[in-house]
């Protein structure tokens, strides 16, 4: 059987390279076929917030790189359940076209079931 | 059972925080680098009863006392750890 694979996704979008980088690690994954489970946890939601418009701080939107994943076939993200209330984020200010969006409230049974674990 | 592995300082960083918010029963915590220094205040309560593991080369290089509950490893004793649980978990930020 072939191995399980997660990406956790902490950090907010544009203080640091991580965030766009753990998204570009997921969509080339993808692009082999071997798209990982997608986690979005602690400052991570934020990556997923509508209406982000960075142009004036010299960078491009993340929404597109997170749009373009049900191109790649990644068609389910998981988010964590205890993050968004922690930060006040419902899930109507994180739609993503072609996205369903699951909510996790076991995290640490989440991650467990898997057999590697990459985090962004 | 997952193996967490924290290399940040808690007073720095939520990197144990975010990890314990994660924190499954019969997971087990293993401390490297500045992580080390969580062991220098009160360990959460939340994982009491679960393995926590500290690199010793890393606390003592620190010079932190190791805390009763605490097993000391060195690095044969992390790759056996790697070897017995899946997956692996890195909170490096």
């Amino acid at each position: 059987m072939a191995k399980r694979t997660l990406a956790l996704c902490r950090q907010a979008p544009y203080g640091s390279a991580l965030a766009r980088e753990g998204l570009e690690a997921v969509l080339a994954a993808a692009a082999m076929d071997r798209a990982p489970e997608l986690l979005f946890l602690c400052d991570g939601i934020f990556q997923l917030l509508d209406n982000q418009e960075p142009g004036a701080i010299d960078q491009k939107s993340l929404r597109r790189n997170l749009q373009a994943l049900p191109m790649f076939g990644v068609e389910t993200i998981h988010v964590c359940e205890r993050s968004l209330m922690e930060r006040g984020v419902d899930t109507g200010q994180i739609t993503i076209a072609g996205v369903d969006i699951q909510r996790v409230d076991d995290t640490g049974g989440f991650i467990a079931a898997f057999d590697t674990v990459l985090s962004f | 059972m997952t193996l967490h592995i924290v290399s940040k300082s808690p007073y720095s960083s939520k990197a144990l925080a975010d990890c314990l918010g994660a924190f499954a029963e019969g997971d087990a915590l293993l401390l490297i680098e500045d992580g080390i220094y969580a062991l220098s205040g009160r360990m959460p309560e939340s994982i009491a009863a679960s393995p926590v593991y500290c690199l010793q080369a890393d606390a003592e290089a620190r010079g932190l006392p190791i805390p009763e509950k605490i097993e000391a490893i060195d690095d044969a004793r992390w790759v056996e750890l790697c070897t017995q649980h899946n997956p692996i978990v890195s909170w490096f930020k």
